[in-house]
């Protein structure tokens, strides 16, 4: 706990602090594999009613956000991950009963994995086919990593990320690391 | 004489000799050699003991199928029992045992079962063991046990590792045969994603063992160049040492890699073995054919070995099977070998074919025996000689080994997974592929198409078609030209041979002769799947791939009917044995399920938390302090705590929805029993969800945040089934309410806040009004905290009956949030606690958990009669649950139940009989779903589910537990102990 405080307290100055699941800092490098976990910015789960809203509905009224930030969750659905803390109000107000947002900021973790290995060790995740012109950069979808679920999105030529439940990230970062140890010359 | 390595010639490395040992004694061998190769080049031909009889065996093929030499490879936590030694690699320091004999090899106690063998026939232990009925489980079973079996596993734990992988392709290639290089370099030049697969070390197939030219360079050239090209395609992914083992749904075929069991110590940040599963649009099974025993007397003594793995031991490990070799053979395949053993410095002293009239030339050495049969073979741990049979006449000639070849039978088994049934060609004198499999294409000697120049084009041809269907452009691909090669044109197969003797073996691993088969027919047992569980023929680790059409090819004749109307046994995966390792893959010890972990774990760790596991969660227990004698001591002081100040539960694991849409009230109202239409905003309500059969499937609070906005909490076990259901109500039952369902169970950590002092500990935290008045009981709202830092969501709402609130805030900050609430509740004597007491607090209130929701119960069993709306036009469950059956005034209902003399305790599960009854389960009234030691009554109480209980309080009755001979006297009272009035939760 922290310091000692005397009753009666003022709360008002409790050292509020973050914790999210995966505690690390940087890059965690295993070999040809980089794992990071960042932990700024937003996640939003965007539900609409299918066929009702399209991605350049949403993009168009982020005022043209990075298209790989928007993420197919399901028809309908998507997880939007960005830095506008006004996010929620501008989706808000253009779509109105149209398009629901959820804060999923704290229930979902965000789990990048880049390098040259990223595919090797993702192809003993996932069925998902990751080929370049099967998965495109900026493309999403729902799968199962091991046992567990999350989605996986490509960010970049070599950069994949993960959405995953808060409470199965530390799982989730581990079985990755198992999974990278032989690129990692017995680093994990 | 034995066999042995020639001088010059094949394709090991006399660079690198490596040794081995096997039975303890030290051997050498090269790289290139496989275990067998290197036996047979150190003069060992015995190399096992079968099955049943303890029969001496030796090496009988030269790959995936040989049944004889099974060797037990490694040691300690390595030990593999039952390896084919045809299909390891030779490497330094490999160390082999044999199987199935005591005390040696060479002197085996065991051949004793052969002398028996006249009572060991077919059937003997269903015949032998049936009486008297009681010695089966004593005596039988345990003698046979011992008995059975061949190798022995070890006991130690595996110390490597295994996992599981991915690929995709357009274009998948099983064997890398000439058919398979073919196929993979067709469609690999025109740009398809092709992933070439061969379960050897080496690509390449027969061709590593020919001696046939292709465009004038050796074979074995030619693979390596088209072995190089494959592999400089980008592509093209080639992967040697891996076994496809099936062929499943949605065009995925299992396979099995073995990354390290070519080496002594494998590298410890590797697996061993790795399970892939390769989604594959188009796939060509280019798997080759296996040759054919032939089953005649003594057709298992060692030195008698399959012709063409005989011309793979000459031509490509350079092992001479003996000096005086015997060739016996249906169709030209023998021919090809004769020449090669001549041309090696081989005797051949006869070529035996048993056709008349054989119209293939022959101008070696050899004798040439048209229209004759080996019928027997003389020798027991070596061949001595054999016994032509040709015209009624007998004769013997010495000879020190045998090669056999009755034909071939291509290797389909991939092709058959998916429920397709083998079908017999009169031409091939085999069975082929089923038809109709659209996606799976079989080429070269799988399809049936003999020699290595049709093979080849058959493999080109069959990429050709899967880029056809692909729509990819064909980049056209030379054909190669192939001399001097013996084409193994099908010939007449030959089931029954005259003259035999000695025991013919059909199935050699599990020691299945001729007799046995003719015994099944003649016993009614002629039935393919039926022959096969009589005779345990084709029920090995082989799965019957050399025995299986001979034994069908003899039931047919001995039913007077075509093989084509015998039919096959089942095929399935997988075609070789696959490793248990391999199929768990990463997912053992603490990989075996993955952890869920609540934002508020660190919290609970620091506060001294002991864990339970529910489910996959981590949830507190309870929280020691020093000087608590157990588990109890803690639980009581906690319960106490709650009733007298306040406590801290973290209850994050409970299931949160949220349900957003205009129509969100309205699918609320069809999802629970009670009402929910007129909900306010800002109120929580208690909700009940039927299944359709009108019993209870789950509860919990909702909440309804704003207009279209609700939070919902499952139980924490019920979580995932919740949301599927309302996913599913959503979508397939109601599509045309508006409504949208997002899971929020991570995003907040939730933590109840309980006890007559709770208020005084959350005002110091929460910046809103929440006293009684501008937050009364069934309160819900977003709340601010800590000056406006941080927004969270607070609901008045109570499991223990106290006063008590439900706090979340987003969860990575629950930790901070709930060691804020603890120093604010310090002066007030909070205390952290867990779900004992959680449950303990509950059963006192009287709070059902699925303890009593145990899908026997509908909600006027618990009490909750009157939640079932009768006003509502639907809900899931309503037409159900009024059900004669379901209103029955004698259900089991809910009731308390205490002890008479509080010293005297009772256990959940224990029954409930009336007070004179006897103790029988014809007398059972009902049974305690719930129990604890109470410290508000100050005994054991519990909750239970009695005939008719809502009416039966006051009644004396007895606690019986029959497991533990445990009995109490009780009372049955109101489930509610503490606060019935529900005074508490208003204050």
């Amino acid at each position: 706990m922290s310091e000692p405080i005397e009753s009666p307290v003022r709360m008002t100055e409790f050292p509020l602090v973050r914790r999210p699941p995966i505690v690390r800092e940087g890059v965690l490098q295993l070999g040809g594999l980089a794992l990071t976990a960042p932990s700024s910015g937003q996640v939003l789960q965007l539900m609409a009613r299918p066929g009702t809203v399209t991605k350049s509905d949403i993009l168009t009224a982020l005022e043209g956000g990075e298209a790989a930030d928007l993420r197919p969750a399901g028809p309908g659905q998507w997880l939007l991950v960005c830095d506008s803390p006004s996010a929620i109000a501008m989706l808000e107000r253009q779509f109105g009963a149209r398009m629901h947002v959820v804060d999923q900021t704290h229930g979902r973790s965000r789990i990048q994995l880049s390098g040259q290995n990223v595919r090797q060790v993702l192809a003993k995740a996932t069925g998902v086919d990751l080929h370049p012109a099967e998965f495109p950069v900026g493309h999403a979808v729902m799968t199962l990593l091991g046992h567990i679920g999350a989605n996986l999105a490509r960010t970049g030529d070599n950069i994949y990320e993960l959405l995953v439940l808060r409470g199965f990230a530390e799982s989730l970062w581990g079985e990755l690391q198992v999974m990278a140890a032989e690129y990692a010359g017995g680093q994990a | 004489m034995t066999s042995y390595r020639l001088a010059g010639g094949g394709l090991i490395n006399r660079q690198m000799p490596q040794n081995f040992t096997f039975d303890g004694r030290v051997m050498t061998g090269f790289a290139g050699d496989t275990l067998a190769s290197a036996l047979l080049a150190n003069g060992r031909q015995l190399v096992g003991r079968s099955f049943k009889y303890h029969r001496p065996r030796g090496v009988l093929t030269a790959g995936s199928a040989e049944p004889n030499a099974l060797m037990t490879i490694g040691r300690g936590g390595r030990t593999e029992p039952n390896t084919r030694a045809t299909m390891v690699e030779l490497y330094e320091g490999l160390e082999a045992q044999s199987q199935n004999r005591w005390p040696t090899l060479e002197h085996d106690i065991g051949a004793v079962n052969g002398l028996l063998s006249p009572f060991l026939s077919a059937g003997f232990y269903y015949k032998t063991f049936m009486w008297p009925a009681r010695f089966w489980e004593k005596l039988y079973e345990p003698v046979i046990r011992r008995a059975a079996g061949l190798g022995r596993a070890s006991y130690e734990a595996d110390p490597d590792t295994y996992e599981k992988c991915w690929a995709h392709c357009d274009l998948l290639v099983i064997g890398a045969g000439a058919t398979g290089l073919m196929a993979a370099l067709a469609a690999g030049r025109s740009g398809l994603r092709v992933i070439l697969i061969d379960e050897n070390a080496d690509l390449g197939g027969y061709l590593l063992s020919e001696t046939a030219l292709i465009d004038g360079r050796p074979a074995s050239a030619f693979v390596r160049s088209a072995v190089d090209e494959l592999e400089s395609l980008a592509n093209v992914q080639v992967m040697a040492r891996i076994t496809a083992f099936g062929w499943y749904d949605g065009q995925v075929f299992g396979a099995v890699e073995r990354v390290q069991k070519h080496v002594a110590v494998p590298d410890a940040m590797r697996p061993v073995e790795r399970l892939w599963r390769i989604a594959a649009k188009k796939a060509i099974l280019a798997t080759g054919a296996e040759e054919r025993p032939l089953v005649f007397g003594g057709n298992d003594v060692p030195g008698v070995m399959m012709a063409g793995a005989m011309r793979s031991y000459l031509n490509r490990y350079a092992v001479a099977p003996g000096k005086r070799v015997a060739v016996f053979t249906t169709n030209d395949s023998g021919y090809a070998l004769a020449n090669d053993l001549e041309v090696s410095g081989v005797n051949v002293a006869a070529l035996i074919d048993s056709r008349r009239d054989a119209a293939i030339a022959y101008s070696g050495k050899a004798r040439l025996v048209h229209g004759g049969f080996v019928s027997n073979v003389q020798g027991s741990k070596a061949v001595e000689g054999i016994e032509i049979w040709r015209e009624g006449q007998r004769e013997t000639l010495d000879i020190d080994s045998l090669a056999m070849s009755g034909g071939f039978s291509p290797v389909i088994h991939l092709a058959c997974h998916r429920g397709g049934k083998p079908r017999w060609s009169d031409e091939h004198s085999a069975f082929l592929a089923p038809d109709g499999l659209s996606d799976l294409t079989l080429a070269g000697s799988a399809a049936g198409v003999f020699g290595l120049q049709a093979a080849m084009m058959s493999g080109a041809k069959a990429a050709e078609a899967a880029l056809a269907d692909l729509g990819v452009a064909h980049a056209g691909v030379a054909m190669p030209l192939v001399e001097g090669e013996i084409v193994p044109e099908p010939a007449k197969p030959l089931w029954s041979i005259p003259g035999i003797k000695a025991k013919a073996f059909v199935d050699y691993q599990n020691d299945v002769h001729l007799k046995d088969l003719g015994l099944a027919v003649q016993e009614g047992y002629g039935h393919v799947e039926l022959a096969k569980r009589y005779t345990t023929n084709g029920m090995a680790t082989d799965q019957g791939k050399l025995s299986n059409v001979n034994a069908i090819g003899l039931l047919a004749e001995a039913r007077r009917i075509s093989p084509a109307e015998v039919g096959t046994t089942t095929f399935r995966p997988f075609y070789t044995p696959v490793s248990f390792g391999a199929l768990a893959g990463a997912s053992h010890g603490k990989h075996f399920q993955p952890v869920r972990r609540s934002p508020l774990h660190g919290w609970a760790e620091k506060n001294g938390a002991t864990f339970v596991e529910t489910g996959l969660w981590y949830r507190s227990a309870w929280f020691p302090r020093a000087g608590e004698t157990g588990w109890r001591a803690s639980v009581d002081r906690e319960v106490k705590t709650v009733r007298s100040a306040v406590g801290l539960c973290d209850v994050s694991m409970l299931g949160k929805i949220e349900i957003c849409g205009p129509d969100a009230a309205e699918f609320l109202n069809r999802i629970y029993c009670n009402a929910f239409l007129k909900l306010p905003v800002g109120k929580a309500r208690y909700g009940l969800m039927l299944r359709e059969d009108g019993f209870i499937y789950d509860d919990g609070t909702n909440s309804r945040m704003t207009e279209d906005r609700y939070f919902m909490t499952t139980t924490t076990a019920y979580a995932a089934g919740v949301m599927n259901h309302l996913e599913f109500c959503a979508q397939a039952l109601w599509p045309e309410l508006d409504v949208r369902l997002a899971s929020v169970t991570d995003q907040w950590a939730q933590m109840a806040v309980a006890g007559p002092k709770s208020r005084a500990v959350l005002e110091q935290l929460v910046d809103d009004d929440i006293s009684n008045d501008a937050f009364p009981y069934l309160g819900a709202k977003d709340v601010s905290l800590l000056g406006g830092r941080l927004r969270g969501r607070l609901f008045r709402i109570s499991f223990s009956g106290e006063l008590a609130f439900e706090l979340a805030v987003p969860a990575d900050f629950g930790e901070s949030i709930a060691d804020a609430v603890m120093l604010a509740g310090k002066a007030h004597g909070i205390c952290a606690y867990g779900v004992e007491a959680l449950s303990v607090l509950r059963i006192e209130k009287g709070h059902v958990t699925h303890n009593e929701i145990n899908g026997t119960v509908v909600p006027a069993d618990l009490g909750f009669g009157k939640m079932v709306s009768t006003a509502k036009p639907d809900f899931i469950g309503r037409q159900m649950v009024g059900r004669e059956g379901l209103v029955d005034a004698m259900r089991p209902q809910l009731v308390g139940v205490v002890p008479l003399d509080p010293t005297v305790s009772f256990r959940s599960g224990a029954h409930i009989l009336k007070k004179d009854a006897a103790a029988t389960l014809e007398n059972d009234e009902g049974y305690v779903t719930s129990s604890c030691f109470s410290p508000h009554v100050g005994s054991t109480i519990g909750l239970a589910l009695v005939k008719g209980g809502a009416s039966r309080h006051g009644e004396e009755v007895q606690i019986w537990n029959g497991l533990r001979n445990e009995f109490a006297i009780g009372r049955l009272v109101s489930p509610v102990f503490v606060d019935p009035a529900h005074e508490k939760l208003h204050v």
